[in-house]
């Protein structure tokens, strides 16, 4: 527990100092100077770090806030850097301290704010550094309260800053590890095994009110932070129902569509030359189109038809052409394809009866003049075909809904640097 | 109350507990020793500051997994840089231990046996290891401590002023082992197991 020291004055520049930390605290460092002092041997200078560059954060010292019912003040300040492939990652450090629960750290990185206490009852099994890591074949695993932890990623610090009281001995340039494991499923809280000269395990939780808490000037949180627990947007039951039931009835009315369409009839499979000049079908209802539709094989070729089409009653209802082409080369991924072996004819009947189709080739490559063509009607046709769409796009947009939570564990475990081939 | 007296004020000293060997008045602030049939006064309890505490005389706690802890009795040390509280009580089974408290280290400590002590060449340093009942320890901490007060009952007798050394060793997985010597080669050896200081929580 602190002793009745409230103030010093910096033994290397003279400025006043507050004392906000307790008995445990070993150095000072001075923010006007960058002196380091040994709080246990009268403040005496143990270095200098002038020209610190302070880091981005809204948190200051003597800062005081509640975590659990807890009064914390803040007493320290810690500038942190890991540099790797050519990348730059930062965050801030600050120590806390109660006079009653002793010490912890808040951090802030990328605007999301966590709460880091020291662990004492450790893990069983060895503890875990980088360079162990490197030796495993298999993601390292541990047990702490019961609780299973898988191995997230490996860190290399290096500290820029520095400004207040610590516990121990900081200074800018030190460097040190630490490994991280987060536990599966739902649990969002870190288990750090941290290598900077002394070997600590520490627990990490989310605390996204830290700021709120400290009367700090609020956060501004950039994507999913590993340690961000799921919450589910507002909404999200109703959404997630309403697209279910979108799909659920845009689905019905496609198959509903699809049973009633009448049968497929083939007028004429053959050669083009073969085509009849006439050929006719019955029509018995007119509520619904009626669909003529010809496939032919092509291959590298083309063929145009000419179509003349009339009614029982004896008006024509179309006289129209329908040209069929298809090419395509290339292989894997660079093969193409250009044009269609399908085309059709869909009309509105007028009365009931028999319809009359004219059709002739109009100009037939040489090519397509052996491949079969084939013509077939289709009474009772309904368009099915935007049902199924909407039914589609329902059920991704119901999928989406629903794999939030799924999404945002993917989204935290993104930064973790074991790879699939390690497993 | 009792029918023992403060030998400094005569005011009625409290309901002693069958362990207790120094009592602090609550009239005067006497330090009492009890001595079979005789009390002797052992001058003041020395000033305890107001400081928040985790734990309180006559104020059960629970003390995460060892359960509800009552104290009865309360020794500060100052360290120089601060000070630590240590609390003696029972837990709910009559078991008599201490709670070491400082600054939210929390050890709940039971003496070890004196076969069990650790055999060491002269004094404790830091990095140093022994070993206790099969399981080593690494000296963590070795500093000088003074008595600075009490209050309620103590199952021995405290000198207030008297300095003595102490070292902190720390075990495999949170286990802590500490040890306490005064100048006339007396020494005492605890063993602990640490609790978290958000698991202890007022019962009353």
């Amino acid at each position: 527990m602190t002793g009745t020291v409230s103030a010093i004055n910096c033994t290397n520049c003279g400025a006043g100092l507050e004392v906000l930390g307790g008995g445990r605290v070993v150095t000072q460092v001075c923010g006007y100077c960058g002196a380091r002092l040994d709080a246990n041997d009268a403040y005496r200078v143990l270095s200098v770090h002038a020209g610190m560059v302070r880091p981005d954060t809204p948190f200051r010292l003597g800062m005081t806030g509640e975590i659990d019912g807890v009064r914390h003040t803040i007493i320290g300040t810690l500038g942190y850097v890991e540099r790797w492939g050519g990348q730059e990652w930062r965050w801030v450090d600050h120590m806390l301290y109660s006079a009653t629960h002793g010490y912890a750290w808040l951090t802030v990185e990328d605007g999301h704010t966590l709460l880091t206490r020291k662990v004492r009852d450790w893990p069983d099994a060895s503890f875990l550094t980088a360079q162990t890591v490197e030796l495993v074949d298999t993601r390292p695993v541990r047990t702490w309260r019961g609780r299973s932890y898988r191995y997230y990623a490996s860190s290399s610090w290096e500290i820029d800053f520095v400004e207040g009281e610590f516990t121990w001995r900081p200074e800018r340039g030190q460097r040190g590890s630490a490994v991280s494991l987060m536990p599966t499923g739902r649990a969002s809280d870190m288990l750090t095994y941290a290598d900077g000269g002394e070997r600590e395990i520490e627990v990490t939780r989310y605390f996204p009110e830290a700021a709120a808490t400290f009367g700090a000037e609020a956060l501004r949180p950039q994507g999913v932070h590993p340690l961000q627990p799921y919450e589910a947007k507002r909404g999200k039951r109703f959404y997630g129902l309403w697209f279910a039931a979108m799909t659920v009835a845009a689905l019905a009315i496609a198959m509903a569509v699809t049973a009633t369409s009448g049968a497929r009839v083939t007028l004429f499979h053959g050669p083009p030359a073969d085509l009849p000049a006439e050929m006719s079908f019955e029509v018995a209802s007119t509520t619904r189109p009626v669909r003529l539709q010809l496939f032919q094989d092509l291959a590298q070729s083309w063929a145009e038809y000419e179509m003349t089409l009339t009614d029982p009653a004896g008006t024509v209802l179309a006289q129209t052409g329908r040209g069929i082409s298809y090419y395509y080369g290339g292989s894997g991924e660079d093969a193409w394809s250009e044009g269609s072996r399908f085309a059709s004819l869909t009309f509105e009947p007028t009365v009931p009866g028999r319809y009359l189709l004219e059709m002739a080739p109009d100009q037939v490559d040489p090519g397509a003049s052996r491949a079969p063509l084939r013509l077939t009607v289709q009474e009772g046709r309904g368009a099915a075909l935007w049902s199924w769409i909407a039914a589609g796009l329902f059920a991704v947009a119901f999928l989406w809904t629903l794999s939030a939570g799924w999404r945002h564990r993917m989204a935290r475990w993104k930064g973790s640097d074991w790879t699939e081939e390690d497993d | 109350m009792t029918d023992r007296t403060c030998p400094n004020c005569g005011a009625a000293l409290p309901e002693l507990l069958a362990h207790a060997r120094m009592v602090n008045c609550e009239f005067c602030g006497s330090s009492v020793v009890l001595e079979d049939a005789a009390t002797r006064l052992a001058g003041q309890a020395g000033v305890m500051a107001d400081a928040p505490e985790l734990i309180e005389v006559g104020v059960p706690v629970r003390l995460g997994e060892a359960g509800s802890f009552n104290a009865t009795g309360h020794v500060r040390y100052d360290y120089g840089r601060g000070y630590w509280d240590e609390y003696h009580g029972s837990l709910e089974d009559g078991t008599l231990l201490w709670v070491s408290v400082d600054e939210g280290d929390v050890a709940l400590q039971r003496p070890v046996p004196k076969s069990n002590w650790p055999r060491m060449q002269g004094p404790p340093r830091i990095g140093r290891q022994v070993s206790s009942n099969g399981i080593d320890y690494t000296c963590s901490e070795v500093d000088n401590a003074t008595a600075v007060a009490f209050r309620g009952q103590l199952p021995e007798e405290i000198v207030l002023g008297e300095i003595h050394m102490y070292a902190n060793f720390s075990g495999p997985r949170g286990a802590i082992l500490s040890a306490e010597f005064w100048g006339d080669g007396e020494a005492a050896w605890f063993t602990g197991v640490w609790i978290d200081p958000y698991e202890v929580e007022r019962l009353a």
